[in-house]
């Protein structure tokens, strides 16, 4: 075996050649064994060899993403062919299976549940990729961060409201009351936690700048003491906007039963569009600071190359602190957004803690690019959510896959410098 | 020629026996802590006592030690952060489970359960090796970030193929699966094996204490001689020239006063005790063995050639590759005694649990407790994950007792786990044993030459006085803190 690893590193031709055997074995492999899985039907396979599957034939999406020169294209193109005809397939018999009509109710319904669900996600992650990029900090409390936004929301909602209701056109109508409130509570929950988040930065953090190592202790034990005081604050309960304890109205200006009817059975959820709204829109305004004004070039430049940053004369000390208030910021901002979607509770942390890590790290993480960290939310959402829809039991193990997938031929991420 | 052999001979038999008692001055330290530590379970007898618990927690508190220091192996000496540690523990911990139990169905058939009880270990341990491999083959090209999250992805499909509704019959889903207990660890034969190794050991300290009162008070034997500086003369001179009877007479009524202390709990035992209560005195000698042994070889490890070409990957690895080294081989290889060592732990952690589960093992929360008490205790330190961990389990374990003598709530116990972490790490950037022996020789000369003139023949009756100390303010910590508050109480009660 040993001997087999030294005559290949020795012998670069030799080393080529295997691995363009290697990619285009693994596109075939991977291809004939899908194919018969699909002729054979998946009920008459047991469910983990399905699954096992399923992860050659992600192996087999992540030969795409390899970078190679002109000549090896041919692997790329042929797993491009098998992925495509495999998905021609896929649709072929689901739509057979169970119908056009339903399959485009299902098809629809799961996209929008998957968009919404990116965009939270992407909220989220934005600021644990910019901390994690310019200041190499992974940041366990980050979870932590989104879901005592969520909480803080949910307070300040209920703040505002006692205050508004005094106020004799807004006592009048709920409905734009609770718009408003609710307004505040997103903004409260922005400003409280980005305040948390400096508080954090300049006592502790900066104490630690540069030792990634024990700063994974130090976030971890705010990730402790936020958990705790949050359980001993609010208790073990899960907060909802359907059934707002505290509410002087009672009333949340948007229902969960509030549904847009497209016709043909295509009904979705108004909220859900609005979180496809509003990440959107976040989204378009945090690349326009970051590719337009000054600091956003500073921030976009340090995460690149930190060293080079300092030498030019800029503290990124001091530009950290804003980064770090900033994702702490977003993370408190996601977090009031969820509620209506997610309820706030004390799972949300963890849970939520892994899928920043999952995207950040396929998206690209050091060196990495901002659009990275998007297109990543887009791919961790909506494969989550497809799988949850249509094969149930798989949604979390898809994650890691297409994780192992893409660093396997990618280490850097998807934007991330190739190693 | 026949007289030339003989002389051979004898100087052969010499310097085995210099050997030994060179082995002994030079470990001096660790020989008294070692005896310490096996001493203990020999002081309960067969009734419950607070000892008894503490003997448990303590076995606890070394298997999380090992598995520490299988995680620091990766990232403290060749600069890897594995995520995905928890996947060897819970390998361990399953394979055993498969080993123990002949009811449960297994991957691999009827064949692991012809592997006897001690075996299981080894088996774990090559399961363990398995996985680091795999582990270790598809990481190798990454660094950092990518290492860790592949690793994590690694831990997370076999976490997750382990929770599938197929496999329940195999992993036991949440529950967990609960393992008959080896007949080897209810047996009072391996006891009183154990309790010979113990009086083993406990002559080796009595030799240590036998040479170190014949070099320091050399004027009470009777070919009296004055006492000279420690360069002038050599070891064998030294031995010669004090008489070893009256020394020796010292040594034996040392090793019979610490058998009166030690001989009734043993017939105690022997005559009263059922067979359970073998149980933790056995485990606690197990655990404790393994840790020695781990220590020593990752100790021996760390001064090889090999463990200096994965310190030299951790610092530069395109230099080292550049020297010639093929660092893809030395990487993997680290990633599989690592995952060895980890098997080993979650191995051990079977047999003391007895009930085994997915996620406690396979978990997430696994590694993070792994990679909190490295950091905690100091990278690339050898002692600095067995401090963190038995620190943080501690710590843990008591919290909320310690926060009531204070009357504070109960719940506020992860909130001060928390700002304990936060001061720890804030004023000991390099982790508790990292940050101290940074400054160790600054601390070493003025401990020696300012305050108290110690010698380095001081350090282990210092070191056996402030263990002790420690495992008693461990064993009684609460009851201490009361007093002291108390104190504390009547002393603020005079002043009105």
């Amino acid at each position: 075996m040993i001997s087999l690893i030294r005559s290949i590193n020795s012998n670069e031709d030799y080393k080529k050649r295997l691995i363009l055997f290697l990619k285009i074995f693994i596109a075939l492999i991977s291809g004939i064994i899908t194919i018969l899985w699909i002729i054979l039907d998946k009920a008459e396979l047991p469910n983990q060899i399905f699954k096992m599957i399923v992860g050659v034939w992600i192996m087999g999406l992540a030969l795409l993403s390899i970078p190679t020169p002109r000549k090896e294209k041919l692997p790329q193109i042929f797993s491009l062919v098998e992925i495509i005809v495999i998905s021609c397939l896929w649709l072929f018999v689901e739509v057979e299976s169970k119908g056009v009509e339903i399959f485009m109710q299902n098809g629809s319904l799961t996209l929008v549940n998957g968009l919404a669900f990116s965009m939270l996600l992407f909220l989220m992650t934005s600021g644990f990729f910019l901390i994690f990029g310019l200041a190499d900090i992974i940041n366990f409390a980050h979870g932590a961060f989104f879901m005592l936004g969520g909480f803080m929301g949910y307070e300040v909602y209920l703040l505002s409201e006692s205050f508004l209701i005094t106020i004799p056109f807004l006592g009048n109508d709920p409905v734009l009351l609770s718009f408003i409130c609710f307004i505040f509570g997103l903004i409260g929950a922005t400003i409280i936690l980005g305040l948390i988040g400096i508080g954090i930065e300049v006592t502790t953090i900066r104490r630690l700048f540069r030792k990634p190592i024990s700063q994974i202790l130090l976030t971890v034990g705010f990730l402790y003491i936020i958990l705790q005081l949050t359980e001993i604050i609010w208790g073990p309960a899960i907060f909802t906007y359907n059934y707002v304890s505290g509410s002087q109205t009672g009333i949340f200006w948007l229902p969960r039963s509030a549904i847009l009817d497209l016709g043909g059975g295509m009904r979705f959820e108004i909220y859900r569009i609005f979180l496809i709204l509003f990440g959107l829109v976040i989204a378009i305004g945090m690349f326009l600071v970051l590719s337009r004004t000054r600091i956003g070039l500073i921030i976009t430049a340090g995460i690149e190359d930190p060293e080079m940053v300092n030498a030019l004369g800029i503290d990124t000390k001091r530009v950290f602190t804003l980064v770090f208030a900033t994702g702490a910021a977003m993370a408190g901002l996601a977090g009031a957004v969820a509620v209506p979607q997610v309820n706030a509770s004390l799972d949300v942390a963890g849970n939520y803690l892994i899928y920043a890590f999952i995207i950040v790290v396929i998206g690209g993480a050091h060196f990495g690019r901002f659009a990275g960290t998007f297109w990543a939310s887009i791919i961790v959402g909506l494969s989550h959510t497809f799988c949850q829809f249509f094969y149930p039991g798989l949604e979390s193990i898809i994650l890691f896959l297409i994780l192992l997938a893409i660093l396997t031929f990618k280490p850097g991420g998807l934007t991330g410098e190739p190693m | 020629m026949v007289t030339h052999t003989n002389s051979n001979k004898n100087k052969q038999k010499q310097s085995i026996i210099t050997k030994i008692s060179d082995l002994i001055s030079a470990n001096q330290v660790s020989i008294s802590v070692i005896t310490v530590l096996y001493l203990l379970p020999l002081l309960t007898n067969s009734e419950l006592s607070p000892l008894r618990g503490f003997i448990n927690l303590l076995s606890g508190f070394m298997i999380a030690g090992i598995f520490a220091l299988s995680f620091d192996l990766q990232l403290g000496r060749t600069g890897l952060l594995n995520f995905g540690q928890a996947a060897f523990f819970g390998i361990g911990a399953y394979v055993t489970v498969w080993c123990l139990d002949p009811i449960l169905p297994s991957p691999l058939g009827d064949i692991l359960n012809l592997i006897p009880f001690p075996l299981t270990l080894v088996a774990a341990i090559f399961a363990g090796m398995v996985v680091g491999i795999v582990m270790g083959a598809t990481t190798n090209r990454m660094k950092g970030t990518a290492f860790a999250f592949i690793a994590l992805a690694i831990a997370m499909l076999v976490l997750e193929f382990m929770e599938l509704k197929e496999n329940l019959a195999i992993s036991g889903g949440e529950s967990g699966l609960s393992v008959t207990r080896p007949f080897l660890l209810t047996n009072w034969i391996v006891y009183m094996l154990m309790v010979l190794f113990v009086i083993f050991i406990l002559s080796l300290f009595v030799i240590l204490v036998v040479k170190d009162t014949r070099e320091r008070f050399a004027f009470l034997f009777l070919n009296f001689r004055p006492r000279r500086s420690a360069f002038s003369y050599s070891e064998k001179e030294r031995i010669s020239s004090t008489r070893v009877t009256t020394s020796w007479i010292i040594g034996v009524a040392v090793f019979i006063l610490l058998l009166i202390l030690v001989v009734p709990n043993i017939l105690d035992m022997y005559l009263f005790a059922t067979d359970i209560w073998f149980k933790i005195p056995i485990l606690y000698w197990l655990i404790l063995t393994s840790v020695l042994a781990v220590y020593i070889f990752v100790k021996r490890l760390t001064i090889s050639p090999f463990g200096r070409v994965l310190s030299a990957i951790a610092q530069n690895e395109d230099r080292v590759k550049a020297l010639g080294y093929n660092t893809f081989y030395y990487k993997i290889l680290s990633v599989t005694i690592s995952g060895g060592i980890g098997a080993l732990a979650g191995s051990l952690y079977t047999v003391n649990n007895i009930n085994v589960s997915t996620p406690e093992t396979f978990g997430i929360g696994q590694a993070i407790n792994a990679m909190l008490y490295t950091i905690l205790g100091g990278l690339g330190t050898l002692l600095g994950p067995f401090v963190g961990a038995v620190l943080i389990e501690f710590s843990e374990w008591r919290m909320v007792r310690f926060l009531w003598t204070f009357s504070i709530d109960g719940q506020w116990w992860l909130v001060f786990l928390g700002i304990i972490y936060i001061f720890i790490i804030l004023f000991f950037p390099y982790g508790i044993v990292g940050s101290l022996q940074l400054r160790s020789r600054s601390l070493k000369t003025r401990i020696r030459e300012g305050w108290f003139n110690i010698r380095e023949t001081d350090y282990w009756w210092l070191t056996l006085i402030s263990l002790v100390l420690i495992l008693a303010l461990m064993l009684d910590l609460e009851n201490i803190m009361k007093r002291i508050v108390e104190i504390f109480e009547q002393i603020f009660s005079l002043f009105p």
